[in-house]
Formats: C-alpha cells, structure tokens, sequence
C-alpha cells in the first residue's frame, strides 16, 4: 500500500508552499524553500527541486547522511503535510523536470496573488537554477493547524 | 553592550516580523530527524532573540527541547527577500509582557472566529540568534524603500491635536491630520462607555458610512480585546489571519472543544480590510478609547507607522483627560428661541424608550444610552420653550437626566449624538457654537412620544 495516497498527492502536486529540512552530521537543522514536488507513480517516493544558490548546506547535509523531510502546505486554506524520509537521490534535474518546477511556481504565484500578494514578490523569492532532491517516504505526517498537527497519517 | 554582528542586523529586516507571510522552521531530533513546518508569528525580542508563537504541543518544541539547534527562513513581505536564522533555543514563557503581547493578537483574531475559549497562545519560544544572514538568490532584489518617519509632520500631528479645544474637536482634527499627513485613510476613534465594559464609535474618517454609535464589548474581536488586555495589536493580512483560524475551528469542531465554539464576529470598518492596526487610548494608566487604522493593502501599516501611532494615541489620551479636567468653560445659561421653521415639512415623529433610552426618528432607530436620554432632554426643551442654545454645564447639572458617572464622558457622547445626526437625520443637528456650548438645530416640527 503506498504511503502517499491520491489526497496528499494532490496537495504536493499542487501550487503549495514547500519547505524543505535537513540536519548536519552535528544535528544543527537546515531550512530551505522547495519547489515543484512530485509524487512517484507507486506512491512511496517524493521529489523536490531547491534553489542552487540556497542550497550549499542543505545538499551537504543530505551527502553526509540522507535525512530529507519536506512540507507542502496549501496556502489558500492551510491544509498541510509532512513527509520525511532518506534521500536517494541528488542532482540536476532532467528534461521534463522544468516543466513541473514552472507549472507549480505559476500555480503559487497566483494563489498569493489571489491572497493579496504582489507578483514581484513571489517571483523573488526562487533562483533559475535547482538541485533535485529525490527521497523515500518513510512517515506522514497532518501538518495543517489545530488539535491534530503533527498526527502520522 | 554591542550589537551582535549578524550578517544582517535583525532591525532592518523588522518587516520580517509583521506575521504576513508564514516563516519556515526547521528542527532535529537527537536521534537525528529533522522536521520542517511552518510557523504563523515570529516575533523580534530584541537585537539577538527572537520569539516563536506556540499555539498546540508541537514536534518544533518536543525537538528543541532535546536539541536546541533551530533553522529558521523569514521573507520580507514587499520585497520577497528571504533570510535565514541560525536559532538556539533558550527557554519558553507563558506569561510576562512578552507574553501578553503575543497571545492579545491571536486571542483578537481567535475572538473574531469565535474561537476564545479553545484557541490560546500555549507558549512563546524563546531562541537567541546566532546568525541572520540573506539567502542567496541568483538576482539582485532592491530592499524596500525604509523612508525614516519626518519629525515635522509628527510635530504637525501633536500640535494639532494638542490645539483642540473641545472633545469634538479633537476627535475629528486627530483623524484628518493623521489622513492627511500621513496618508492614513481609514480610521476611527471608539471610547470607552461609562460602565468600563464596550466601547463605542465616536468618530471615523475615510469610510462611506461613518459607523459612528457602533459598539463592541470589551473582549470581543480585535477591538474588544485590544481594549481588555490594554495591548497594540496589529494584523497585516486579516484574511489570512481569519482563514488561518477557521482551519483550527475547523479542526476543533469534531473533538470534545466543540460546544466551545462560538459565533463568528462580524469585522467593523473596511468590507475588505487587509491591514489593521489598534492601539490602545491611554492616560495616566487609564483605558479611555482604542484609535483604529485599516487599509486595504497588505502589510500597509509597518513598523515606522506604529511609532505614529502610538504618538497619536498618546496625544490624543493626553488631550481627553486635559479637557475633561476643565469641562466648564463658561457659566450661566444661554437661552435662545428656535428661528422659524422655513420647511414645509411633515412633523416628524419622535419615540422615547425609557427602557434603554432609545429613540426613533419616523420609526427609524436613531441612538440609545446616555446620548440618547440627553438628546431627548434637549428636545423636550425645545418642544416646551422652543429653547436651542445650551451649556454642556446645565446638561451636566440636569437631575432629571441622572448622569452621575459621565463628568467624563459628556463631550464624548454629545460629540457622538452629533455625528449620529449627520448620518442618520436630516433636519436635526448639534453644532458647537462656543467653548461648552452648543445649538439644537431643528428644521421640521417634531412630535414627541414615550413609549
């Protein structure tokens, strides 16, 4: 049975904020923000695409010892999970790959437009050039705010 | 003590902090997995520390418990620069002024969605920073313009008010210089009623209707809680911030919390307010109003504009109690007779409920409360002597009228009682015609009824 079912998969599909975590070799944590996430065909697999240019640390922390989680958050109504797991996976990404990174980056930008944002803004805040980061899911977990954040799903 | 030497100072990244756009925090645990989510409210401490708001038991928390270390991406809001804090997690607070400052913004907007009684502030986190730093883009992005706040329109600002010789006058001169000056273009003045429990919209400006006789009980949605907890609270994109909250409700309603929800409040103001900003009107550490700004932009008011407001809502607080200090500025009684009425008019009909004194105009709801008993008073004058001249000192000294409690108050609520009239009547109006004086005027027959 696949990990991530057709729900979440639409919601780290979808035009969603993704933030990306990893962890030194000495557990000091890193953030960085992700972009076009996609769901392998069997479930079990996620793959997201960070800026070059913010990534130094991030990429490192995965070469040294595979810790990746990313969260994908629906903007407009806050719904929100969490998948963590162990990466397999670094480097550039392949053809096809712009075309997911560009339609999601569009897709964000006009739901922050929609909620007030200005475009400029949101057109600032990614580089040109990406990492991709592949990963197996290992847990899931309700990121969305209230009484059941943070229950594995 | 010198400044931390940050890659970037945290005061010039303060608009980071305004709650606009959600931070990103990642965290480990010991035993080596990291957990990234994102966070509604950072606040800035001071030069090295920063506060997380915590609102339910969190992986963050349980992590930086067990390992201090914390990675968090701030965006500045006009700009969309992103920068990245090293944290160390230092220690939590669930009380204290830091505190109360942080939970009176999320109990404003919990109150609004009628989340109260189960939607708190649970702690604030408090990590020192270890670093700040940009996160590198590959293109150049200007930082927003920064324009210090011009000393001479702030000296503008409290002379003006400071200059105002009647309440009335006050209230309308604070509102327009601060438009005019500063470009504030909503805003409203709401005072504290007589019994201390609601305030109640004494003045407006930029709004197509003025609002003026509105109420809001103290501890009800943003106001209501501003004015309870005696705390500024700013919220600078209010639809997320509501949608943010019916997404808990939302979350609350199938658990055991459920008979805890109460009814959505409906937001005073702006149909489509983004920005909003309440500051308490104080004086000598006595609540006398809540002074409201609100725009339509996100993110419009910004740090250099709460220093405004705080000055603003300190003159005016100074202001109040100076002229309710000296209320009687002339003696004796200045009687006149009303001038012809030229317009053929019907009578109108006037209906007194001693109940709540409330009155209606031609079955239309006009005012209630204190301002109400006292305009009936005015009126029953000058339906029995045709009298329209008056000293705020007769009104004062009126037995009849029962005010014991509102010395302070009266030039508030005949200030009221004279902008209810512009909005809601046509032929009744009360102009100030001297330092405590003013002039019912009367341009129809009026019937007096009780009910």
């Amino acid at each position: 049975m696949p990990l991530i079912n057709d729900n979440m998969r639409a919601l780290i599909e979808g035009p969603s904020s993704i933030l990306v975590g990893t962890r030194s070799a000495d557990l000091v944590p890193n953030a960085m923000r992700g972009w076009g996430g996609r769901v392998s065909d069997d479930g079990n697999a996620v793959e997201v695409f960070v800026d070059r240019p913010a990534a130094a640390t991030g990429v490192s922390n995965i070469h040294d010892n595979g810790r990746v989680t990313a969260c994908f958050t629906d903007i407009s109504t806050n719904r929100s999970v969490q998948v963590k797991g162990r990466c397999v996976e670094v480097g550039d990404p392949q053809a096809g790959d712009w075309d997911v990174i560009d339609g999601q980056r569009q897709g964000f930008t006009d739901v922050c437009g929609m909620l007030g944002f200005p475009r400029h803004m949101i057109r600032n805040m990614w580089s040109t050039q990406v990492v991709k980061i592949r990963f197996i899911a290992e847990q899931v977990f309700d990121q969305t705010p209230g009484p059941n954040a943070g229950k594995s799903l | 003590m010198t400044a931390p030497r940050f890659a970037i100072p945290l005061a010039d990244i303060d608009d980071c902090f305004q709650g606009i756009v959600p931070s990103a925090i990642a965290s480990s645990s010991p035993e080596g997995v990291p957990n990234v989510t994102e966070l509604s409210i950072v606040y800035r401490v001071d030069d090295e520390h920063v506060a997380l708001s915590r609102q339910f038991f969190s992986k963050t928390i349980a992590n930086l418990q067990a390992n201090p270390r914390a990675s968090l991406m701030l965006i500045e809001p006009q700009s969309g620069r992103q920068f990245r804090l090293d944290l160390s997690y230092e220690r939590t607070e669930t009380e204290g002024p830091l505190f109360d400052r942080m939970s009176a913004r999320l109990e404003a907007v919990a109150s609004q969605t009628g989340m109260s009684k189960v939607f708190k502030l649970a702690a604030a986190d408090i990590c020192r920073v270890l670093q700040c730093a940009a996160v590198p883009v590959d293109h150049d992005i200007p930082p927003p313009d920064r324009a210090p706040v011009d000393l001479k329109k702030v000296d503008l600002i409290s002379r003006r008010i400071t200059s105002a010789n009647t309440e009335d006058e006050l209230l309308s001169i604070s509102l327009e210089v601060l438009a005019h000056e500063f470009g504030y273009e909503h805003s409203f003045i709401t005072l504290v009623d007589e019994g201390e429990q609601r305030l109640y919209t004494v003045a407006s400006h930029g709004y197509e209707e003025s609002g003026v006789g509105s109420e809001v009980l103290f501890g009800d949605g943003v106001l209501g809680v501003a004015a309870q907890r005696g705390e500024t609270i700013s919220i600078s994109h209010v639809p997320s911030d509501l949608t943010y909250n019916r997404t808990v409700r939302s979350g609350f309603e199938s658990t055991a919390e459920a008979a805890n929800i109460e009814q959505e409040i409906s937001l005073p103001g702006l149909p489509n307010v983004y920005s909003q900003h309440v500051v308490p009107i104080e004086a000598r550490n006595r609540l006398l109003g809540v002074l409201c700004f609100e725009s339509d932009q996100p993110g419009r008011f910004r740090f250099i504009d709460d220093f405004v407001f705080h000055l603003a809502a300190r003159e005016i607080g100074l202001a109040l109690i100076l002229l309710r200090a000296d209320p009687v500025r002339t003696t004796g009684v200045v009687a006149h007779l009303s001038p012809e009425i030229v317009e053929a008019a019907p009578t109108a009909q006037l209906r007194h409920y001693a109940a709540d004194d409330s009155i209606f105009i031609d079955n239309e709801y006009l005012i209630k409360g204190v301002a109400g008993r006292v305009l009936w008073r005015l009126l029953q004058s000058y339906v029995e002597e045709r009298r329209v001249d008056f000293t705020n000192k007769e009104i004062r000294l009126d037995a009849s009228l029962e005010l014991p409690d509102i010395k302070d108050n009266l030039e508030a609520r005949l200030a009221l009682l004279r902008r209810r009239l512009e909005d809601r009547c046509a032929f009744l109006r009360i102009s100030n015609t001297g330092r405590g004086r003013i002039r019912l005027e009367v341009t129809r027959e009026l019937t007096l009824r009780e009910a």
